[in-house]
């Protein structure tokens, strides 16, 4: 697709490292006419198709779920990822992510389509061969058949590739006999396809692809604290009878299967995590106007505009990152063959720091609009005559699954350390002293401007931070986590502020400042409270590293800051979101 | 069969409304828009006519630049191609203008069945499909439910008032208003959408149609556009309990008209 024709390909990791213009990045407003098109349909088949079944689906009636699939299918909502000779339309992650925020409105039937068109469907789109994807991927296509993905066990959570599951050669060398347990499955009491893992000879992981007939047996439902019309449930593999043809990759290649999917999983994540809070902000905006208190409505209190303003202000930035990024997955995708799935690949793996970022970030700030939500709701919210309340336990789910949030943050400061960082921070003790040099205290506010010199003090820091990390701990680093999370807090912080940057200048030079005055208002706030808590990050990492004095002097340059009146932007971004009845970002 | 559908585009249901400085209209940029219901009851129907008996349907809208978003819809839909009028000669038409441009331009085109909404959403005239047909010279029907095909030409059920019905024989061509709710929107598809991409769009202007901009000269006009104005009465009925409640009764008849 020539949609994000104008955005150049960009080296994952590499933010930290170099500057960014607004014209070299994706942002929502890019968004082409077809792929709104696309949304409609989703939206409309979620209002009128899947919202009036809601009672059904939340009942845990299968059938209906499945039909509901079907129509999805038959609308094409099931086959945007996949390649079009084998059923699909071979469309763009900006178009298929577009589409899933539209599916956020009901979050459980969103986590099965979800689960079936992304880590169920895609390990066969970029790791099964010509008759392993013509055999089952026009048929996942329609949603006859549904897939789900099989990677946690009892004992192996976090830590998958302890996977306990065997895979063991039958004599005849004709199937491969799998015996183990799978926990938390997605779709799994109803699914027909299932990409399991597990370790050929107790060794070498590998993914499969394993029919139910095979011989894969739905535990009972688990009782879940949210996502109540979803799926989940045990998958018990009792000398399951899978076809030697049904190895997914190459046998001992099953974590390379396992952690490229939970990519894509992780940034689709991201879109529908922040449809989910742009959900909860309206139905907070409608409620505040509704109420009465005191005479009058509550959107009228300073304290419950702040609440709306703040979820705007996350609403917009996770949008900004989540854009952001799967403009740089399809831009990186356009220059690889779509059918060399190692090209694929190596594209989609080099921004997986991006995407562990926008994974932590966006269930984050879901979990602090669904929350406000409640609050706003008061008593109401804790009712479950009320949306609020599903709204805030669905949204629990998104910070554990996909790989938790504390293995995200360890993850991202080591994998920069392995990846784009490996050649940049070369002559560690140099470029602390070079960045103290170069910190400057600032003073001023001039909205945009501001938040670049601010984000580049940050960069400046989320470097620091790095290098001390490394300086400090060496290969050591595994047993400091909670210094490693500092400085993931910091990187993250770097990459929403910039994102946000990027953002509100396309959209400046696109409209004009007089129109864009909200967006304005909504990074001011954003980095101005950013730079406070990427402070507190660093200098709680300062206290726990060597060479400490240098580090507090760093990062003591970079936190003075000019007061700004949070309160009166915070107003004006809550009284337009009042206005206009709905958050319109 | 030749089916033409008319589309009007008009704002979403659920748009903010706000009335523009000069007081005559709402404030059009703070608006999103939509297919208007009864016309996308049209195109559902003529969809659906020509997978029984074959044919075309072509997709009519007349509007700015924006209007091709309901033309594409209708396109991605399974519409065959598209007429989109536009020409700043046709901002701000009445019902009547906006009538004589259709029937212009579909005369132009030639048609076996000439389909609009009962009326549209935002002005609710009801009287655009009606004006074109006059203008054309042909017969039409309106709040129409069901179109059969006959050897005669057409038999059409109408809707009376008090759930009554009517079913009228009526020759082909003819232009029909469909009424909202007679059949089941299909949606469009992902795919069908990407197809539209590829189906033509003929852009029509005044001066092709050989209209004379000063015949499409408004012949009403919006003066003043206001808010209702909510406001709470409180009367008092005073008497004894008879006549209370025989007063109350007269007022919850003829004023509140509650029953
Ligand atoms: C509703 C639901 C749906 C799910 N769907 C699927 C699915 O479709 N397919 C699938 O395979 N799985 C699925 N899961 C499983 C999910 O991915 C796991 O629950 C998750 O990965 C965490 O594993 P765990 O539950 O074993 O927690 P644990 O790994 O035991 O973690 C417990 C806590 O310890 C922390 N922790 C663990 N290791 C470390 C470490 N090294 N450093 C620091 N902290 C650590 C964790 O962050 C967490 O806070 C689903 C789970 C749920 C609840």
């Amino acid at each position: 697709m020539s949609e994000t024709g104008k955005v150049s390909v960009v080296k994952g990791g590499m933010f930290l490292f170099e500057g960014r213009k607004s014209e070299d990045v994706f942002t929502r407003e890019d968004i082409s006419e077809e792929q709104q098109m696309f949304a409609g349909v989703a939206e409309e088949f979620m209002q009128k198709e899947v919202m009036t079944r809601s009672e059904q689906i939340y009942a845990k009636d299968w059938p209906v779920t499945r039909e509901l699939l079907l129509k999805a299918g038959e609308l094409d909502l099931l086959r945007i990822d996949i390649p079009e000779q084998f059923g699909g339309l071979g469309l763009d992650k900006v178009s298929s992510a577009f589409v899933g925020e539209q599916i956020a409105l009901m979050p459980s039937f969103g986590a099965s389509l979800g689960a079936h068109t992304t880590i169920g469907t895609l390990p066969i789109v970029y790791f099964g061969n010509d008759e392993q994807r013509a055999k089952y991927l026009p048929r996942l296509a329609s949603g006859e058949l549904i897939a789900a993905f099989c990677l946690t066990e009892p004992s192996a959570g976090s830590d998958a590739l302890n996977a306990k599951t065997k895979a063991t050669l039958t004599p005849d060398g004709k199937h491969y006999l799998l015996k183990g347990q799978k926990m938390w499955i997605t779709n799994g009491g109803f699914a027909d396809i299932f990409i399991v893992f597990a370790k050929v000879d107790g060794e070498k992981f590998t993914a499969f692809i394993v029919e139910r007939d095979h011989g894969a047996v739905s535990g009972h439902e688990e009782k879940k604290l949210g996502l109540d019309g979803s799926s989940t449930t045990a998958v018990m593999l009792e000398d399951c009878k899978v076809p030697v043809e049904n190895v997914l990759g190459e046998i001992g290649k099953g974590h390379v299967v396992a952690f490229n999917i939970l990519n894509f999983g992780r940034l689709k994540l991201g879109s529908r995590n922040i449809g989910g809070a742009k959900i909860s902000l309206n139905n907070s905006i409608a409620y505040s106007k509704e109420r009465h208190q005191f005479g009058r409505a509550i959107a009228n209190f300073g304290l419950i505009k702040r609440k709306l303003a703040e979820m705007a202000i996350r609403c917009f930035v996770g949008d900004a990152m989540v854009w952001r990024t799967l403009g740089m997955v399809d831009k990186a995708l356009e220059n690889v063959d779509s059918n060399d799935s190692m090209q694929v690949l190596k594209a989609i793996e080099q921004y997986a720091v991006e995407c562990s970022i926008v994974k932590v970030w966006t269930s984050e700030a879901l979990a602090t609009v669904t929350d406000e939500t409640v609050q706003v709701y008061g008593g109401y919210g804790y009712s479950k005559d009320y949306p609020a309340e599903r709204a805030y336990r669905d949204a629990r789910i998104t910070r554990i699954y996909e790989g938790t949030n504390e293995i995200q943050r360890i993850l991202i400061p080591t994998r920069l350390l392995k990846g784009a960082g490996k050649d940049q921070l070369q002559n560690l003790s140099e470029s602390i002293s070079d960045i103290i040099d170069r910190t400057r205290i600032y003073f001023g506010d001039e909205g945009v401007p501001t938040a670049r010199r601010t984000l580049k003090s940050v960069k400046e820091t989320a470097r620091l931070a790095l290098s001390s990390l490394v300086e400090s701990h060496g290969d050591k680093l595994s047993e400091e986590q909670e210094a490693v999370a500092l400085a993931a807090d910091i990187i993250i912080e770097a990459y929403a502020i910039e994102s946000a940057i990027l953002r509100v200048e396309k959209l400046v030079s696109a409209k004009g400042a007089d129109a864009c005055r909200i967006p304005t208002e909504m990074l001011r706030v954003y980095v101005n409270d950013a730079a406070d808590r990427v402070a507190i990050s660093a200098r709680n990492l300062a206290g726990a590293v060597k060479e400490s004095a240098k580090l507090m002097q760093a990062f003591e340059r970079l936190a003075p800051q000019t007061p700004i009146n949070t309160i009166e932007s915070r107003r004006l971004i809550a009284d337009s979101l009042i206005e206009s009845g709905r958050y319109l970002w | 069969m030749k089916i033409i559908v008319c589309l009007k585009q008009v704002p979403k249901n659920d748009s903010v409304l706000r009335i523009n400085e000069q007081g005559t209209w709402i404030q059009d940029r703070d608006l999103t828009y939509e297919i208007n219901e009864s016309d996308a009851y049209g195109l559902e129907a003529a969809l659906q006519l020509k997978e029984k008996h074959g044919g075309e349907v072509i997709a009519l809208s007349l509007g700015p630049a924006r209007v091709q978003s309901v033309i594409k819809e209708a396109l991605a839909r399974g519409a065959d191609r598209g007429i989109h009028l536009e020409d700043t000669a046709f901002d701000n038409l009445d019902a009547y203008g906006i009538g004589t441009a259709i029937a212009a331009a579909t005369k132009a085109e030639g048609f076996d069945l000439l389909l609009t909404g009962l009326q549209s959403d935002d002005y609710g005239f009801a009287q655009t499909g009606v004006i074109a047909a006059e203008l054309l010279g042909l017969p039409h029907t309106t709040i129409v439910m069901d179109v059969e095909l006959n050897d005669a030409g057409l038999r059409v059920k109408r809707e009376l008032e008090n759930g009554f019905f009517q079913w009228v024989n009526m020759p082909a061509p003819a232009v029909l208003t469909i009424q909202s709710g007679i059949n089941t929107l299909r949606y469009a598809t992902l795919k069908g959408i990407m197809a539209a991409k590829k189906k033509e769009i003929k852009k029509l202007d005044a001066a092709t149609l050989g209209i004379d901009a000063a015949s499409l000269a408004p012949r009403m006009e919006f003066r003043r556009i206001y808010l209702p104005q909510k406001n709470k009465q409180t009367q008092f009925i005073e008497g004894s309990a008879g006549d209370i409640a025989a007063k109350l009764i007269d007022k919850l008849k003829n004023e509140a008209r509650v029953f």
